[in-house]
């Protein structure tokens, strides 16, 4: 029964109805504005202290200019960057001084409008248009550091046999992945352990008699090994390593504790070390000259990288100072201040306009080097960052105390982060191509993962075995093998004697079936034709009557 | 000829005494307990001789197991080798001595622990000591709690705070923890251990097992005992082991002779080495204290030189105070000083009791009385005067803060003197007067006791202030750390604290008054964790607050008969104020490491008082009448060196209001002080901040803090030279006018020398000061001027400032 026109016309009206309401919504979606509804907001909690004739730490509120200008402090808002605006850090309570201050904390829809409202770009009236955004992390990525001439470097024939064999590996101390190969090497006790990462193989050990290294890194060109460590409170020093043939270049250094920081430039001809001595020293390669000494530090150096232009010297130290130098001298280039714990870890992004520190506050903080100033801060790891490592594209890989390796975009937000390790991560690497990422904890393990997925790809031992034993498990594996085949051969041969016996008796029956029926065909054939006969002369005798 | 018979019956005596009979046997500890592979104990055995003197005899006695299956004997310890009981017998010189044993599941293994076996460790080896990794900071970013307060955090920083660098896993021997200690690698604190010492061995051991954390509920030490509990040593260089065994939370006993910290108070005469040997030295006593855990117990030392000649004297004691004090003199071989004589016991009671001089007439009727009780009649005299009250009010009053400043009206404040003065006068037996100050609610100005809450308004503050004041211990250091040298632990801290964390406080009416009461909420949280600790007594069981006013709770069980503390800390203080030093010095700081120099009169006096129902006006008595008050201050070859055991008198400079008040009463002059009429005394000034240039300068009590120490008695040259030439002397000796009076009594110099005497220092000029003094005299044209200068001389002696 068709609907009446009334009705019809009805529907019709009320879907009009209903559409123009969507339309009107989706036009009328307030833009939040500081005139209409954060003025208010800023009146009853700030204004008191915060106006232009009062203007405490020179910050004023009630104006949308001066709300922009900032205080003494710096800006109070980060138009689109609501974890980055201080205003939102001191209201929240996350930072000090809690604002407004000896008063409880303002209302959390309140306080969500202003999130809202500087996430929109923190916009003045309705009239306003969202400012384009500052130049942030999230830059296209051309690589700073050019893949060098020639084959992958690899190691070639390199002896296996371990320095030192423990039942138990210790915490990971060091980890590099090779820039331009895929090759990957784990410090160990007295030796740096080489394994394969696309096959995961165990490539070769480089023995450091001298202790344990702390520090590895690969040259830019990937052809060179940098291990800097030694004997804690004994002795320090950092080693080159030809990648391909294994060979000890040439030593450096002469510290009175273990090396824990050190880095080759890019054009090989300047290494920098330091470590519980307070004083980064950088050194000529060509003749081992002491270039420069810098004794700005108040801690323990925990981190030494050149840039990849090899222009800049980076170092920072377990106080959580950080500083920029002119590489190969002491003169100051940007002291980097924000970090209040230690400094555990730094990245050069590969076009050395940002660097990266990682800090036991948890979080990993991003510097510009056109000023020196703070780009970034993400709360990365909770209780503690540890490590932190660039990968070509921009992305980067992050470890903590709170067991994660994390893997994020070069904007800052977060990709992945792998299954929880069993104790804190302690460095973390990326392959050459971005495609798998390393991590080692403080309990020896070492993990290869896609970078995909996170699935965990394998294993590495920080402690492989010796010669001896992996000769013995592989002799043992192929006598057990052969003793297998061996085994099956004799139950394929004793199946093959069953079944050409089967065999010969299938054939017996055949042709035993076959005759017999041949037997009968004959005889049936013998029997019709008497019978035919029969029946033949039966006729002719009753025609004969 | 009998020269040599002199010297061979000298021979023949010193031998006899070498070879002195051995009146007893102690083999320590007496009875063992040996459970797992891991234990074993330490074995010391002590001959103590007829007089007392005590002598290691392990290396010499003959030690012998009944059932050698059961264990071995090997360097004066026992070790396990069978489960079963038997006894350990020890023969010497006669005399045997047993000990239990007892062994259970011997072949079972003890896994190595973090808080049973390193932290230990990390306290004998000095690790965690103040000075070394144990401070604010650590050393070079290395940090390890106080003296082991904090094993979580230890863990933490020592496995995985540099997680690349203090330990190492795959090769444990390589940990910086192990190479710094050994002295394999440089360490500013030097080589504590060797590698092959057993401590080295147990880090290795916790390593190889992979550092690990412990278990939730591991067993806690409850108790250490140290033995042998007294020693009693002859001649310098003699030694003695010490051992200490420690009890645990699951009944398990363990030897931490190895693990114990030990020390002594008293190198002088006996110092002890790290592995607890005594060595004698000096005479003197010592407290040799080891350490274990978050106890600390001790063994009291004595020291005496070898070929000493001592006869005990036989004059009998007056009253028990003289039994124990005699005792511990006899112990020490002392002989003490005489007995004082009439005119120095006068003066001497006069002013510790009432705090003035005794009159001319006083001093003529107590030379005069023939009764053979004169001195008790003279102390029951001078006890029933206010003047006594007026003196323990003041005492008290220094150590409740009495004193007017922003927080406390002056209004309040006197109110609050004068009911403490009252409650005194008045007799209230001192508990209950403690009992309504900790327990006080409302007004200060209607309910004066309720200023003890006004003057002090931190929580932590007035805990540390109720511990200090009435039971005489010194908690402050525990609240950041467990106390280094005391059995307090911040657990103990903080839920003592607990009990003064629900004080209300509000305005009265009138803004000078404070209302305080009990507000019924308010919790008390450890620094560590932050948890809520409940309310528990110091040194005691927790407390049942429920629904009560927790500090009435408080004040029940301090003031309860039966409490340890209360009792013998407030006797301490009398007894110092009669002697100038108390059995405990200094009286407010009770710990296991400064012991009592006479425990058993301690524990006696604070038996007495709450005998006395804690009217302490009869514990004065009874310290007054003894033998051991009134011994002169002189002291005699034996006693010289003695200061702590009471064997002579003490010389002690009378206290600032005190002696302002002798001063204005020789001079009879009259002072005038805030609130106060004109006439009265400087003892009777209510307020704290009420003061003048001669009292502070006399070292009156700011009373800014309740330490006993805030009243000064030390000499300063200001002191002198205020007497000197300040106008406290000078002008009440030209205001009192009491030269020309007496002058104008036709009394003639030599007459008026002798009354300046008897009231400036109870005693008559002897010949030749009388013979001195007349010689000045003579050819004086004005006598006024030279008498008042002697007079002035007087009171510029030290006979006349201090009490002797």
């Amino acid at each position: 029964m068709r609907p009446s026109p009334r009705t019809l016309l009805l529907i019709v009206l009320a879907s009009t109805v209903a559409l123009q309401a969507a339309a009107l919504q989706a036009a009328d979606a307030p833009k939040i504005t500081y005139t209409e509804h954060i003025q208010p907001i800023l009146r009853e909690h700030c204004f008191a202290c915060h106006n232009q004739g009062k203007a405490t730490n020179d910050l004023a509120l009630d104006s949308y200019e001066r709300l922009r200008k900032g205080g003494a402090s710096g800006p109070s808002v980060a138009p689109g960057d609501p974890d980055n605006s201080y205003m939102l850090s001191l209201i929240t309570h996350k930072d000090q001084p809690n604002m407004p201050p000896n008063s409880g904390k303002i209302a959390d829809a309140k306080i969500e409008l202003l999130r809202k409202w500087i996430s929109a770009g923190a916009l003045k009236d309705s009239g306003s248009k969202v400012e384009a955004k500052k130049p942030s992390l999230n830059l296209a990525m051309k690589s700073g550091a050019a893949r060098p001439e020639g084959p992958p470097p690899m190691p070639e024939h390199l002896c296996r046999q371990p320095a030192v064999y423990t039942p138990r590996p210790a915490a990971i101390t060091a980890l590099a992945a090779s820039p331009w190969a895929p090759l990957v090497a784990i410090a160990g006790q007295r030796q740096i352990v080489l394994y394969n990462t696309d096959s995961s193989e165990l490539v070769g050990v480089l023995p450091f008699p001298e202790g344990i290294p702390y520090v590895l890194r690969f040259s830019r060109s990937g052809k060179l090994l940098l291990a800097g460590g030694g004997k804690a409170a004994s002795r320090g020093l950092a080693v080159v390593y030809e990648v391909r043939t294994g060979k000890r270049l040439f030593q450096i250094g002469d510290e009175l504790d273990a090396v824990l920081a050190a880095d080759i430039n890019a054009s090989q001809t300047l290494v920098a070390l330091g470590g519980p001595q307070k004083v980064v020293r950088v050194y000529n390669v060509a003749d081992g000259s002491l270039a420069a000494e810098i004794r700005k530090h108040t801690d323990w150096i925990t981190a030494v990288e050149f840039s990849p232009d090899g222009v800049l010297l980076a170092t920072a130290d377990r106080a959580g100072g950080a500083g920029v130098w002119e590489a190969g001298t002491d003169r100051e280039f940007y002291m980097l201040e924000g970090h209040k714990m230690a400094v555990t870890a730094m990245s050069w992004r590969d076009d050395s306009n940002v660097l990266a520190t990682a800090s036991e506050d948890g979080a990993v903080c991003f510097w510009g080097m056109e000023n020196g100033q703070k780009i970034k801060n993400i709360n990365a790891h909770p209780g503690g960052a540890s490590t932190i490592q660039f990968l070509h594209d921009g992305r980067f890989v992050t470890g903590g105390r709170d067991r994660l390796l994390k893997l994020w975009s070069p904007d800052g937000g977060q990709i992945r982060a792998l299954e929880p390790f069993g104790e804190l991560v302690l460095k973390v690497a990326a392959t050459h191509d971005g495609q798998k990422l390393l991590g080692g904890d403080w309990s020896g393990e070492v993990r290869l993962a896609s970078a995909d997925n996170g699935k965990i790809l394998s294993r590495l031992a920080a402690n492989p075995p010796t010669l001896e034993t992996t000769l013995q498990s592989a002799q043992a594996a192929a006598a057990q093998t052969k003793a297998a085949a061996e085994q099956l051969a004799k139950e394929s041969a004793a199946a093959q004697a069953q079944f050409d016996a089967a065999q010969k008796l299938l054939n017996d029956k055949r042709q035993a079936a076959k005759t017999a029926a041949d037997a009968a065909t004959a005889a049936a054939q013998s029997a019709a034709r008497a019978a035919a006969e029969k029946m033949e002369f039966d006729k002719s005798q009753a025609k004969a009557k | 000829m009998s020269q040599s018979i002199l010297a061979s019956f000298l021979f023949l005596a010193v031998a006899a005494s070498a070879h002195a009979a051995t009146a007893r046997l102690d083999i320590y500890p007496n009875d063992v307990q040996l459970r797992t592979n891991f234990a074993r104990q330490r074995m010391v055995v002590v001959a103590t001789r007829p007089d007392g003197v005590t002598e290691d005899v392990t290396a010499k006695a003959k030690i012998s197991l009944a059932d050698g299956r059961i264990a071995r004997i090997e360097n004066s310890t026992v070790y396990p080798t069978a489960d079963g009981q038997t006894k350990l017998q020890a023969q010497y010189d006669g005399q045997t001595a047993m000990t239990n044993m007892d062994v259970q599941n011997f072949a079972a293994a003890r896994p190595i622990g973090f808080r049973t076996d390193v932290m230990p460790v990390f306290m004998r080896a000095g690790c965690n000591t103040g000075a070394c990794h144990g401070s604010a900071r650590g050393k070079d970013g290395f940090r390890l709690s106080l003296f082991g307060f904090d094993p979580e955090g230890d863990h933490f920083r020592l496995t995985r705070e540099l997680g690349y660098r203090r330990i190492n896993l795959a090769q444990p021997e390589e940990s910086l923890l192990v190479q710094k200690s050994i002295g394999a690698v440089p360490h500013t604190g030097g080589k504590r251990f060797d590698a092959t010492s057993e401590y080295a061995k147990t880090l290795l051991d916790w390593l190889q097992a992979g550092a690990p954390n412990d278990a939730s509920n591991v067993p806690t030490v409850e108790s250490v005992d140290i033995f042998p509990r007294e020693l009693l040593l002859e001649g310098a260089g003699v030694k003695q082991q010490m051992i200490a065994r420690a009890h645990y939370s699951d009944g398990s006993q363990r030897d931490v002779t190895n693990l114990a910290v030990f020390y002594s108070n008293n190198d002088n005469s006996a110092a002890v080495s790290p592995d607890g040997v005594v060595t004698a030295a000096n005479r003197g006593e010592a407290f040799i204290l080891a350490r274990f855990n978050t106890k600390t117990v001790g063994s009291q030392a004595l020291v005496l030189p070898a070929g000493l000649n001592y006869a005990p004297p036989t004059v009998p004691p007056a009253n028990y105070i003289d039994e124990l004090v005699n005792a511990k003199l006899q112990k020490l071989r002392i002989l003490p000083s005489d007995i004082c004589s009439d005119s120095v016991f006068l003066r001497r009671a006069t002013i510790d009791i009432t705090g003035v001089l005794p009159s001319d007439e006083e001093y003529r009727g107590f030379l005069d009385d023939k009764a053979a009780d004169k001195r008790a009649k003279l102390v029951d005299r001078l006890l029933s005067q206010k003047a006594f009250a007026e003196i323990w009010a003041m005492k008290w009053a220094e150590l409740l803060k009495v004193k007017s400043n922003l927080q406390a009206s002056y209004k309040s404040i006197y109110l609050y003197a004068n009911w403490l003065t009252e409650q005194i006068a008045n007799n209230v037996p001192l508990n209950q007067i403690v009992r309504q100050l900790l327990a006080s609610r409302g007004g200060t100005f209607s309910t004066p006791p309720t200023n003890f809450y006004q003057v002090e308004n931190d929580t932590l503050k007035t805990s540390e202030n109720v511990a200090q004041v009435f039971m005489g211990v010194r908690v402050q250091c525990a609240q950041c750390h467990n106390h280094p040298f005391d059995r307090w632990t911040m657990d103990d801290y903080y839920s003592f604290a607990a009990f003064f964390s629900q004080i209300g406080r509000k305005e009265g009416e009138d803004y000078r008054e404070t209302i305080v009461f009990n507000s019924g909420g308010g919790e008390v949280n450890h620094p560590i964790g932050g948890r809520a600790m409940p309310p528990k007594f110091l040194g005691g069981a927790m407390a049942d607050c429920n629904g009560k006013d927790r500090r009435q709770v408080l004040a029940d069980w301090l003031t309860a008969p039966d409490n340890p503390f209360f009792a013998p800390s407030v006797a301490n203080r009398v007894w110092a104020h009669f002697f100038g030093v108390g059995i405990v010095e200094p009286v407010d700081d009770i710990r296991v490491s400064n012991p009592a120099s006479n425990p058993e009169l301690l524990q006696r006096l604070g038996r007495k008082l709450v005998e006395y129902n804690y009217d302490f006006k009869r514990l004065v008595r009874d310290i007054c009448l003894s033998q051991t008050y009134q011994r002169v201050t002189q002291t005699t070859a034996s006693n010289e060196a003695d200061q702590r055991n009471f064997a002579h008198g003490r010389v002690r400079r009378i206290q600032a209001e005190m002696l302002r008040d002798c001063v204005s009463e020789v001079t009879e002059t009259k002072d005038k002080f805030r609130g106060l009429p004109l006439g009265a005394r400087a003892v009777q000034i209510a307020d704290g901040s009420t003061s003048d240039y001669f009292l502070e300068t006399f070292g009156r009590s700011p009373r800014e803090t309740v330490c006993a120490c805030d009243v000064r008695s030390e000499p300063t040259l200001s002191q002198a030279l205020h007497l000197l030439n300040g106008d406290t002397v000078q002008a009440k000796i030209r205001d009192g006018h009491l030269v020309p009076r007496l002058l104008a009594e036709k009394k003639s110099p030599e007459e008026i020398v002798k009354i300046l005497y008897v009231r400036t220092l109870s005693r008559d000029p002897d010949a030749a000061e009388l013979a001195a003094l007349k010689k000045m005299l003579e050819g004086q044209p004005k006598p006024v001027e030279a008498l008042e200068d002697i007079f002035w001389g007087l009171l510029n002696s030290r006979e006349f400032c201090f009490n002797h």
